[in-house]
């Protein structure tokens, strides 16, 4: 009987994986089932098709900007790894035209993996049905957590509920997923060894560092950027996040607000901070010590970059 | 609800069917609040999205636009909305853009239920734009919803320019105003002045003009196209090119027509059509402008230095024989030169050659003979070489050698424009356009396909109802004796000739028109408009704030593309279509049924448009008929009353436009119906070479009577017996010749640190002072800092972002540099739209687009300073809580010395620059300081060069019969007054 409950455990977790994947993907049709909240109550199809728009196709893409080399450029060893993981695993992604790291795409091998699973189970091939349970708590504690803790804290950060909703179900599933074995030892990645920042990096090598969550330990949305610009009445444009960002760095430094642009994501790190310390509960604390390392890293970054702004010297 | 009930309502649904989605139709929302001023509000509607209709250019790009059968019921989904779903349902109102002459269609997006208006976009059947607009035609939507502008009628309560204004009704706007010019025309025909800067419109007001029996036209020609239009003129006829760029294999611009000159949308975008079709692109330009950028060939030339390059290419032609001989010998009124030879042939040259050659023109066979015009052309152009032209211009010779070539193969496809730039910078400009026309001349490109046409050809203007006599009265205000060839009135000159007391005026109208800011030498025109013994009284027609209607006794706000009604033709290309202007409101509004009697009643505000505004004018100055003016106001069909907007068009659109009636009639329109819907109708296509065809009045050739050229022989004029009868008899007068500019190198002294200020160049998303409430245009350009050579930078040790100080004749101002490569060594550049400010502690000029600055004047000596640049401000638009720019520029023009040509009268633009240097810690940006003593003894030194009528006038007139006037009086007024 628990058996018989572990496999529909399994299959249940396949078809969340199925349904967070298509979410992530794009696909409204699934979306209802994560609305499921008194602020998105009455929400008609065609606004939940444009939140949805808006969370992941405007302001919070779905891909992990994890699996970097150690320059942080896309395509380095990790994700290679990654595609190579799910060779193993056989899974064939239908959306040929994304990476690996997308998020969507490492829930829809999951899924995969899962239905694998309980398909060694029903042919009674308890090893295999072991490995394959094995491979998916491995997975999520080596490729997958790492980066999905900072992409939920920036949808739970976010003030529409339908964000909300994905990321504390997204930080749940993978917590859940994450326990289907016991959690592995050191299980840090190569490529998290990143370059570590200095002030006198050019702009455009701070930039990437501050928006690369698995070297600065926060997702940075458009939506944080635009915020800030808004609030310091300073033009961004509408790009991608590092032109965003890099344009912010140039018009504070036009109009004698660098100071207050770099208090202010000083503040979304610290925000940030509190809530992974929030999670820690939910998530271990071996992977909120690594995250948190990440933040702190990133903080001192910021107080070296005001107390240099603050000196005058912003030539950069 | 926790984070864990979150995951575990999920985990639970995921148990249980899914629920189908709610595919209910949205609920609008409420509008937010606004005070004050409205803004726009719309409805939701019901109908289903329509679908787009595509549309292949005939660049191959494929564009999509509402089907016109559908444009009374449009619903599309609200983009603001996007990615929802909401529909709006529109009726799509054809009108004209107002924000430059090129008369692009545009199409209003009008709410059906709020009438307000959503958004303006192209006029896809509009033969010259082709549904296509620059960033100034949708900014209309800015100018629309502005919450700054002015919407009510307003008279000064105040002195003049202390910023009190009572708001008052149109009814009293219009008796106070009529009665002041039914008093001046009582008095005088002399007495009214209308000064326009760019009409929008053909005919409608020159009309009003005439029926009101004075001569009171002024415009703003003579710091634009003046000399370009003489140049033109003289050789033609025709006052302006009409280039047919898109079958062009060789395209000749000066200056930077593609992307920000004159026609900039409709030009462009054929310019681009050649390009794609093999056509060479050639642009000369001293500054490396965004065409010069996409150019095949960009020849930075020293300013001045242009009709040199232009003469070398034609002496290109000449030398090899490359020249359509067939062509000049039946269209050049070659005859005319070697009968001029033969007097002042030897005092030309002194070379042997050239001497003997002289020697011969003797006889009737001599002067008749074609191969003596040959040869003449040889022996006198050779003194063009490409060295003389790489020498002068400083550009590398093989580029001008390989334009020559490019000219000479050109098989009568040669387009080439000039407008401001060159014609309008230099002494002399204006034979920079009889250079650049000499080569489409000698090409055979005159009026071919790819070739230039005259604007006459591509351009409609119909017939009015009704056309008041000529008046008989000459301004001398406005066309002066000393300028008897100008082209046209001596407009920036104005308050010089009031300071000098040669006459005042009663009632002054400036129309769209900022003459204080954007003449050169502002503080002359400061010093007038605030001295009511000048200026009796001065009303400021405009749509938005600007610095000189601060200055005026009535502000009266009239509509911009959307709120008015004017019909506009232009020569885009080789066609020739008339478009109607529309208040799109008041249209919608008549479409649903509801009566709308003035235009203002439709308009924001009780904003109004000229064309209702002139006939309630004009019938209220002369109620009683006495001054034989209200006749021509009255409607045709309901005598004794006035004409309607409807019946006016109407009438035009029954009775003016060929082929309009029966296309209207075979879609069961009326033809005013017709236009209305539609906006524009095409009259006439591929309209080549019209001199060619036989024509009653027109000029006797090779045994037939063809149509000709407009000049008095009906030939093209390569001499041109109008300068030579007028005194202007040199070689340098009478054929296409350089004429040295007062910045010719010899005059600048290098050396010195005297550099060439080139202060006219445009911006592509501005229009001079028009465009200051298009908050979407300034956020793309604000500010104009002083473009220099990084080879000056490094003399006058300046980076960009330093402030340097700009010495002109007459005072100085203050500006940030920009060091680049795009400008030549030895000249700077500043655009020509910038630094609009208004008074600290008062109104004016919207907030986003003005300094406050303070005005402090002594005697001659007058300061502008900058006491706060702009910064974010609170109004019913959230927009302008979110400006993140402050410098909005220098106002240059105040520095600037008047340079009038003693030709053509076009004012000189290009600055002697007497000394530019780092600026002093106690120079700020944006100062500026004028001397107006030394403003007028410049002036007096200009005045000095021309030759007046009363002396050099050969049969008694003012002005030649033949020259345009905007508005001719009788022949009688013509005649010099006896003792002149």
């Amino acid at each position: 009987m628990e058996l018989m409950n572990r496999q529909n455990q399994l299959i249940e977790f396949a078809r969340a994986c199925n349904i967070v994947a298509s979410v992530l993907l794009g696909d409204s049709t699934q979306v209802v089932t994560i609305a499921d909240s008194p602020e998105l109550s009455g929400k008609s199809a065609t606004d939940l098709d444009a939140l949805l728009y808006e969370i992941f196709s405007l302001n919070v893409f779905p891909y992990a900007n994890l699996y970097l080399s150690t320059e942080l450029i896309a395509g380095g060893p990790t994700g290679l790894e990654l595609a190579e993981r799910y060779r193993d695993w056989h899974f064939r992604p239908t959306e040929s035209n994304l990476t690996a790291d997308h998020f969507g795409m490492q829930f829809s091998a999951l899924e995969h993996q899962l239905l694998t699973a309980v398909e060694h189970w029903r042919h009674g091939n308890t090893a295999a049905y072991n490995t394959a349970q094995q491979s998916i708590a491995e997975f999520c504690q080596v490729f997958l957590t790492p980066a999905l803790i900072p992409f939920a804290a920036a949808l739970v950060l976010r003030t529409d509920a339908l964000a909300k909703n994905l990321g504390t179900i997204l930080l749940n599933l993978n917590s859940e997923l994450s326990q289907i074995t016991p959690p592995q030892e050191n299980t840090a990645r190569p490529a998290e060894q990143v370059k570590q920042p200095t002030v006198d990096d050019s702009l455009t090598e701070l930039v990437q560092f501050l928006l690369t969550p698995i070297a600065s330990g926060c997702w940075i949305s458009k939506r944080d950027i635009r915020d800030i610009a808004s609030i310091l009445e300073l033009p961004c444009g509408f790009s991608t996040r590092e032109d965003m960002l890099t344009n912010l760095f140039h018009a504070a430094g036009s109009y004698e607000q660098t100071i207050k642009l770099i208090l202010a994501i000083q503040e979304i790190f610290r925000t940030h901070q509190n809530l992974y310390e929030d999670w820690r509960p939910a998530c271990g604390n071996t992977i909120m010590d690594r995250i948190l390392i990440r933040v702190k890293t990133s903080q001192s970054l910021l107080l070296a970059l005001e107390q240099k702004a603050r000196s005058g010297d912003t030539a950069k | 609800m926790s984070e864990n009930k979150i995951f575990q309502k999920f985990m639970n649904r995921i148990r249980t069917t899914l629920v189908a989605p709610d595919s209910g139709i949205l609920k609008s929302r409420a509008t937010p609040e606004t005070e004050g001023f409205k803004m726009p509000e719309f409805s939701e509607g019901d109908n289903a999205n329509v679908k787009m209709l595509t549309v292949k250019h005939p660049d191959g790009r494929l564009s999509q636009y509402p089907p016109s059968n559908r444009w009374s019921n449009w619903t599309e989904w609200d983009s603001k909305a996007w990615p929802r779903k909401k529909a709006r349902t529109y009726d799509l109102v054809p009108t004209v853009c107002f924000n430059c002459e090129s008369a692009c269609g545009l199409l209003a997006y009008v709410d059906k239920q709020t009438y307000d208006i959503r958004k303006f976009e192209g006029n896809p059947v509009h033969p010259g734009s082709r549904g296509r607009n620059c960033a100034k035609g949708p900014a209309t939507l800015n100018q629309t919803y502005d919450p700054e502008r002015i919407l009510y009628p307003l008279k000064r309560a105040g002195k003049r320019g202390e910023g009190k204004w009572q708001r008052i009704s149109w009814d009293q706007a219009l008796a106070e105003i009529a009665e002041k010019m039914r008093a001046s025309r009582q008095k005088r025909l002399d007495g009214i002045m209308y000064h326009v800067g760019r009409p929008g419109e053909d005919h409608y007001t020159n009309r009003c003009i005439k029926a009101w029996g004075v001569d009171g036209h002024n415009s703003h020609t003579n710091i634009c196209s003046a000399s370009a239009r003489l140049g033109y003129m003289l050789w033609s006829g025709f006052d302006r090119p009409s280039p047919d760029y898109a079958s062009a294999r060789v395209i000749l611009l000066i200056s930077s027509h593609l992307e920000t000159g004159h026609y900039f949308n409709p030009h462009a975008q054929r310019i681009i059509e050649g390009k794609m079709k093999g056509a060479k692109l050639i642009t000369i330009d001293p500054r490396l402008s965004n065409t010069a950028s996409k150019s095949d060939v960009w020849l930075p030339s020293w300013p001045g230095s242009e009709s040199t390059i232009l003469l070398a290419i034609a002496a290109h032609l000449i030398r090899t024989k490359t020249y359509n001989a067939k062509f000049m010998k039946k269209w050049v009124n070659w005859q005319d030169f070697l009968k001029y030879l033969v007097v002042n042939g030897s005092t030309l040259k002194s070379d042997a050659a050239w001497l003997s050659f002289c020697k011969t023109l003797t006889g009737e066979t001599a002067l008749n003979s074609f191969e003596n015009f040959q040869q003449a052309l040889a022996l006198l152009y050779d003194e063009y070489t490409f060295e003389r032209a790489a020498l002068e211009s400083q550009v590398p010779i093989e580029r001008i050698i390989e334009t020559a070539e490019y000219i000479a193969a050109c098989d009568g496809k040669l387009s080439a424009h000039v407008w401001r730039a060159a014609s309008i910078g230099n002494l002399g400009g204006w034979q920079v356009a009889r250079c650049m026309f000499f080569l489409n001349v000698l090409t055979g490109s005159v009026g071919t396909k790819g070739g230039t046409s005259g604007n006459e050809w591509n351009k409609f203007v119909p017939k009015p109802f009704d056309n008041p006599p000529d008046f008989n009265a000459w301004n001398e205000l406005q066309l002066p004796n000393e300028w008897p060839l100008a082209h046209y009135e001596m407009s920036f000159l104005l308050p010089h000739f009031l300071e000098e007391k040669r006459g005042n005026i009663d009632v002054y109208f400036t129309r769209v028109y900022n003459p204080m800011w954007i003449n050169p030498d502002g503080f002359m025109w400061l010093k007038s408009l605030r001295d009511e013994s000048r200026i009796g009284c001065h009303v400021a027609l405009t749509p938005t704030w600007n610095e000189s209607a601060w200055w005026a006794d009535y502000v009266l706000p009239m509509g911009h593309a959307g709120e008015r009604h004017d019909l506009m033709s232009q020569e885009t290309h080789s066609s020739q279509w008339v478009a109607f202007r529309q208040p799109v409101r008041r249209v919608a509004m008549e479409r649903a049924g509801k009566t709308v009697k003035y235009t203002w009643e439709a308009n924001p505000g009780e904003v109004w448009e000229e064309a209702e505004f002139w006939v309630e004018l004009s019938g209220q100055m002369d109620p009683d008929y006495s001054l034989g003016i209200r006749q021509h106001f009255e409607s045709p069909q309901r005598p004794g009353e006035l004409i309607s907007q409807d019946e006016y068009w109407g009438w035009i659109f029954d009775n003016s436009i060929p082929g309009l009636p029966e296309k209207a009639a075979a879609e069961q329109l009326t033809p005013l119906a017709y236009m209305k819907k539609y906006g524009v109708f095409e009259i006439l296509k591929d309209n080549y070479l019209p001199f060619e065809k036989p024509a009653a009045n027109g000029v006797q050739i090779e045994g037939e009577t063809l149509a000709g050229f407009h000049t008095p022989s009906g030939l093209l004029e390569f001499f041109s017996p109008t300068m030579h009868d007028w005194g202007w008899k040199d070689i340098e007068h009478v054929i296409p010749w350089q004429i040295k500019s007062h910045v010719h190198p010899d005059h600048i002294n290098r050396e010195k640190g005297e550099m060439i200020l080139l202060p006219n160049f445009r911006l592509p998303t501005l229009v001079h002072t028009r465009s200051a409430n298009c908050k979407w245009l300034y956020e793309i350009s604000h500010k104009n800092p002083v473009w220099m050579h990084p080879e000056d930078a490094r003399r006058i040790d300046v980076r960009s972002g330093d402030l340097i100080k700009v010495e002109t004749e007459i005072g100085y101002f203050v500006d940030k540099v920009w060091v680049t490569e795009g400008i030549k060594p030895g000249v700077i550049a500043m655009s020509h739209h910038l630094g609009r400010w208004r008074l600290t502690g008062q109104g004016g000029v919207n907030g986003f687009a003005a300094s406050n600055v303070d005005l402090s004047e002594e005697l001659n000596l007058h300061r502008l300073t900058i006491t706060s640049q702009v910064e974010p401000y609170k109004t019913p638009d959230p927009d302008t809580s979110r400006i993140f720019w402050k410098d909005v520029g220098v106002h240059q023009n105040l520095t600037h010395a008047v340079h009038p040509d003693p030709i053509s009268g076009g004012h000189c633009w290009l600055q002697k620059a007497m000394n530019v240097s780092k600026a002093t810690p106690t120079e700020k940006h944006g100062d500026v300081f004028v001397d107006t003593e030394k403003s007028m003894a410049v002036y007096r030194q200009w005045l000095a060069m021309t030759r007046p009528a009363d002396k050099f006038s050969p049969d008694g007139n003012r002005r030649p019969l033949w020259l345009k006037r905007p508005l001719k009086p009788v022949a009688a007024a013509y005649r010099l007054k006896p003792g002149s």
